[in-house]
């Protein structure tokens, strides 16, 4: 085993194991994949992004839900307990936390305590309505979770900023549909070629239902969509949904 | 199959094996009539077909059929299990088991044809090499389609250790596989290329309480439909909604076990296959066998909008997928429908490309090489039998160090460094690597071995141990796995399901007597694996997880000898 290190702009070099075998592809790969991220680039984005706002005479979400498994960024204020994050930031009731997010990972750990995890700035927040399979039943909060004892959160309490910040927030299977309708509704910051690639995909009849598009304040066509020529000119889109 | 003048039939009492069903009983008849050193592909090794105990009558999702032999690619015991239409249809025409024993003298191929009237056995060498698709296709046209198929594949007949049975679902295509461990190639050995079974005429298995049976199974069903996983998550996304979730945690082997997260996982992910399958007019939706409540399958279309395969698994989507550095699900289930028509377990194959594209056969991500691959297999060209003997042989054909098995047989869909619970039942269970030997119910359920901090990293070793007990028995009842989820939250769901098994057998059944059934089923493998050869030794993982370490976290497996040696300490 051979370790190479790291040394990506504006982030804190970490080894990467990788088999010294590893073809250059793979290579890039993982220094893709694990590369770390620049929180102050990202703040930039944010501050940056430019707007899209949908509005549809009828609910039309449903066939926006898969961009949110993909992971999106929302302000935040930071430094709190993810039970706080979802009570008091998201609106979640607590019956709805008890009964629906059956899986809850930070920064890709499973939080078994979410009244103690913190939620840093810059977090990756992974939230699950389902958790089928053996393993599944092992990365919820249950007798079983000795199973993965070591890639579980452990919060180290050393985390003492407490204001305004970013989170990364990812909605995966039945959480889509639970939470989606508000978070688009209320905005979220997306990457934009992504989000230009996920729009050019949608079928006409999608934008048959779509009274009015705004970007950057402004009207624009369905057609600029609905043909896929949208070019993007900020590298995240706050993006919304209004229906009705 | 090896008698004077062909095949002959006998049909005998179930005897000493009466009670038993599924995996107890296809392991209590290979533990007792093989004999444990004998070569899997020889004369001496039986091919038992077993429905589980509740197949055949109302109780649902009791349509799992247990396929039990020696392995070719493990050397040890083995039961692999399928869904589909063959359990309920054989236990309905009053079988508990189809033996296959001996070998034929000649290099005939054989259909068997079983109804109320009986069983014919005939030659018929026109179906050699037949595809499983094109296979079933012409018993349809031969016998109707109001019947139930087993059978193999070109692989089967070519006698790969990747081989699978397959069975053929409520539509008649063969897309459900008791895959694992070769049993296909035991199949062929045997000379069998189909078995074909009409249950017309017959009703349904009757239970010796049916009032308490009846209210039994209806508890049942509603504490599966109540339940988040089986209700609404399984039939929503089926089992590959786990793509985004594992690979979030790192725990989704990607490029042969390099690393826990592939950055293609929404691309393959159950969210978006579902949405695909949907917008093709395919099914997100539907269930393998008639009975099924939970319908955690569907329909896979083409972008043309026909059938191409029924909705590949997780483990299926991960084996191709991010094992191979493959994104794109049209690819993907090409694959699966290959698999499933040659005859080969997807995870065994997977792995196996995986393993190839290690060794420079190929660049990993690349989709169209996988493709050739698996025709290869179909084929039979010297290089389609060596990715045919499983992800080991190509291995050891390839000089590839990083062959994630255990007893020969390919891991699955969980890395074991970063669930080491799950590593835990790699290393020990008698049937090799597998995901589905420590599942069905929690310790805290059944309560055995008393109780287990779970903070304690040493639970795992006790809770590895109830569970593969556990799943043991449940094998054993015909009843799919998935029924788990709902009987570990829910004890009054638990509760229904042992009623139901009291109520059919007439006797009271308890969490007790899951434990003890379980226990037994284990103790024959175990005993059958030690007169094979297998020792402490065998109860391991491959080395490199040891001291390879696994991004993003950085593990690696942590379980010591020590600790795997005590799962069978009862």
């Amino acid at each position: 085993m051979k370790t190479i290190i790291a040394k990506i702009k504006g982030g804190e070099a970490e080894p990467l194991p990788l088999p010294f075998f590893c073809s250059a592809k793979q290579l890039i790969n993982v220094l893709k994949e694990y590369a770390p991220v620049d929180k102050t680039e990202i703040k930039e984005q944010l501050q940056k992004a430019e707007t899209l706002s949908l509005e549809f005479a009828k609910d039309q979400t449903a066939s926006l839900f898969l961009l949110l498994q993909n992971g999106f960024f929302v302000n935040a204020c930071v430094g709190c307990s993810i039970k706080d994050f979802f009570l008091e930031q998201l609106k979640l009731s607590p019956d709805f936390i008890e009964a629906r997010i059956q899986g809850v990972f930070l920064d890709g750990k499973p939080a078994d305590d979410i009244d103690r995890a913190i939620i840093r700035d810059g977090a990756r927040l992974t939230l699950s309505g389902t958790m089928p399979g053996l393993v599944g039943i092992a990365l919820k909060r249950g007798p079983l979770a000795v199973f993965r004892h070591s890639i579980t959160h452990r919060e180290t309490g050393d985390y003492s900023y407490s204001g305004e910040g970013y989170v990364q927030l990812k909605l995966l299977n039945l959480l889509m549909k639970d939470m989606g309708p508000h978070l688009f509704r209320k905005g979220i910051y997306i990457n934009a070629s992504e989000l230009a690639h996920f729009l050019g995909k949608l079928p006409a009849a999608f934008w048959q239902g779509c009274k009015s598009i705004s970007l950057g304040g402004r009207k624009v066509p369905t057609e600029l969509f609905n043909e896929g020529r949208w070019r993007p000119e900020s590298s995240v889109v706050k993006f919304s949904v209004v229906s009705g | 199959m090896g008698g004077d003048g062909g095949p002959q039939i006998n049909e005998v009492p179930i005897g000493e094996y009466a009670g038993l069903g599924g995996r107890a009983l296809t392991t209590a008849i290979v533990a007792k009539e093989v004999p444990a050193t004998c070569h899997a592909l020889g004369s001496e090794n039986k091919l038992v077909i077993a429905p589980g105990l509740l197949s055949g009558t109302t109780a649902a999702m009791s349509g799992r059929i247990s396929v039990g032999c020696k392995s070719p690619l493990t050397g040890g015991i083995k039961e692999a299990n399928s869904g589909g239409q063959p359990s309920q249809v054989l236990a309905r025409l009053g079988y508990a088991a189809i033996v296959l024993e001996g070998k034929p003298a000649s290099d005939d191929l054989y259909k068997v044809f079983i109804n109320k009237e009986g069983v014919q056995v005939t030659v018929d060498n026109s179906l050699k090499m037949l595809p499983n698709y094109d296979l079933i296709d012409r018993m349809k046209n031969e016998y109707g389609d109001k019947i139930a198929c087993i059978s193999i594949g070109p692989a089967g007949e070519m006698k790969m250790c990747s081989a699978s049975v397959a069975c053929t679902d409520m539509e008649l295509r063969p897309s459900r596989h008791a895959a694992r461990g070769g049993v296909g190639a035991v199949m062929g050995a045997k000379g069998v290329k189909v078995i074909v079974l009409d249950d017309a005429g017959m009703g349904m298995r009757s239970p010796k309480d049916p009032e308490k049976f009846k209210n039994a199974n209806k508890r049942f069903v509603e504490g599966l439909n109540a339940h988040a996983v089986t209700g609404q998550g399984l039939p929503a996304y089926g089992t590959n909604v786990l793509t985004n979730i594992v690979s979030e945690v790192g725990g989704y082997p990607t490029y042969n076990f390099k690393q826990g997260s592939f950055a293609g996982a929404s691309k393959i992910s159950g969210e978006t296959q579902a949405e695909t399958e949907v917008a093709r007019g395919g099914l997100a939706t539907h269930g393998c066998h008639r009975g099924c409540v939970i319908r955690c399958s569907g329909v896979y279309h083409d972008k043309d909008g026909h059938y191409l395969t029924k909705q590949p698994e997780y483990e299926t989507v991960w084996a191709h997928g991010g094992n191979c550095g493959i994104d794109d699900l049209d690819t993907i289930a090409m694959l699966d429908f290959l698999d499933d028509n040659y005859g080969v377990d997807t995870i065994e194959m997977g792995n196996a490309i995986a393993v190839a594209m290690e060794a420079g056969l190929a660049e990993f991500g690349d989709g169209a090489a996988a493709i050739n691959f698996v025709h290869e297999v179909g084929k039979g060209s010297h290089l389609g039998r060596i990715l045919g003997s499983g992800a080991a042989g190509v291995a050891r054909a390839f000089g590839v160090e990083r062959a994630p098995v255990v007893k020969g047989q390919a891991m699955p869909a969980y890395d074991p460094r970063a669930v080491q619970g799950i590593g835990v039942t790699y290393a020990t269970s008698p049937m090799g690597a597998d995901h589905t030997a420590g599942y069905a119910v929690a310790q805290n359920v059944l309560k055995v071995g008393g109780d287990v901090d779970a903070l304690k990293p040493e639970g795992q070793v006790e809770l590895s141990r109830n569970l593969q007990i556990a799943t043991a028995a449940i094998d054993s009842t015909g009843m799919c796995l998935f029924i788990a989820f709902a009987i570990l939250d829910q004890p009054e769901t638990f509760q229904a399901l042992l009623d139901i098994i009291g109520a059919y057998t007439g006797t009271e059944f308890t969490a007790d007597g899951v434990t003890e059934l379980g226990k037994k089923v284990l103790t024959d493998e175990r005993d059958f694996n030690a007169r094979a050869g297998f020792t402490k030794a065998h109860d391991r993982l491959p080395s490199y997880f040891k001291t390879e370490v696994f991004p993003p976290h950085n593990v690696t497996f942590g379980v010591t000898d020590e600790e795997l040696d005590k799962v069978f300490d009862w």
